[in-house]
């Protein structure tokens, strides 16, 4: 009799160690996918913003008039050199809002009018917003494009594959750019 | 369970937990050169404002009419070299060494003053004196490291 209790007890000890380990990998698998989804995305909001940051850093570069123009909150023109070539650039970032996921695609287009190339810097944006400012720190609107300073983005991306219940399932970015030749 | 079965298991699991532990440093440490890159990027541009300054500062002190070069150490060990061409249309060339290899060079145009005339308000506008910085152009090389120490 004693026997057969030391057998039970010694099987349900390692059942119970066997879904302890089970319990350990789950645990730790989500952990690991949720931490490295957040950490991309934020490396890929970054790298958005640093383009965005060395474009807008040149508007006004090589640029005699006025440099901002059509400003709204989820659509920016400037001009500026970009390369210093001589030729001055005409640099749009817009956004086209995807009514199936209700995320945003941010893009950036240079030339736009002469038909140049567009680029896609992210389709999973919650937010994409461009606030302008004159050199009082006053908001500029349309129409007042000629005292804009400085570009207020703000810049939220969802981390695909996580639900809020998961963890954090966006990320923001909220930056101030200042451009040199403003 | 024989103590051999034990052994294992106790082995098995911390090798499990201790590559998830590797391989959750490692998206954290994705995540944190996200947030260094955003410091560096400010870093960076108060650095080359410090250096068009110190350079204008230099050239405005023999009232422009010289060629002016210089190297100074700036901001977390980082050195920066300027040049300043006098003439009719003044050129400022600022290249900055930042600790780890990375170069950053400036190309600018200075500009007298008109009579009346006033400095532009945007808050990186440079000026010294009657004189101003009228156009920056930055080019950045290795610049995607976080260079400062």
């Amino acid at each position: 009799m004693t026997i057969f209790i030391d057998l039970i007890g010694s099987w349900v000890v390692r059942v119970a160690m066997i879904s302890a380990m089970l319990g350990i990998m789950l645990t730790m698998n989500e952990a690991v996918y949720t931490t490295a989804q957040y950490a991309n995305t934020k490396a890929a909001l970054e790298n958005v913003t640093e383009i965005l940051s060395t474009d807008m850093n040149m508007a006004g570069n090589n640029v005699s008039g006025g440099v901002f123009y059509r400003i709204n909150l989820g659509n920016v023109f400037f001009l500026g050199d970009l390369n210093d070539s001589g030729p001055v650039e005409q640099v749009n970032y817009y956004t086209e809002y995807n009514p199936r996921t209700r995320l945003y695609a941010l893009y950036r287009w240079v030339d736009r009018e002469n038909f140049g190339r567009r680029l896609l810097l992210g389709k999973n944006f919650r937010e994409v917003r461009f606030e302008y400012y004159d050199s009082e720190g006053v908001r500029v609107y349309s129409g007042h494009e000629r005292d804009v300073v400085s570009v207020r983005v703000k810049l939220t991306m969802e981390v695909s594959g996580v639900s809020s219940n998961q963890g954090i399932s966006s990320v923001m970015s909220d930056v101030w750019i200042y451009p040199a030749n403003l | 369970m024989g103590s051999s079965s034990k052994v294992i298991l106790v082995g098995a699991t911390t090798l499990i937990v201790g590559a998830y532990g590797i391989s959750l440093k490692k998206a954290e440490s994705t995540g944190l050169q996200a947030a260094v890159s955003r410091v560096t990027r400010v870093q960076q541009e108060r650095l080359e404002d410090a250096a068009l300054r110190t350079a204008l500062h230099e050239f405005v002190a023999d009232a422009g009419l010289r060629d002016k070069s210089g190297t100074r150490k700036g901001l977390g060990g980082a050195t920066f070299a300027y040049n300043v061409q006098s003439g009719a249309a003044p050129k400022l060339s600022v290249t900055i060494t930042e600790v780890g290899g990375g170069e950053v060079t400036l190309s600018a145009h200075l500009r007298k003053l008109g009579p009346g005339e006033e400095v532009g308000r945007g808050p990186r506008k440079i000026h010294r004196g009657e004189w101003i910085v009228t156009k920056v152009f930055v080019k950045r090389q290795k610049a995607e490291k976080n260079n400062f120490k």
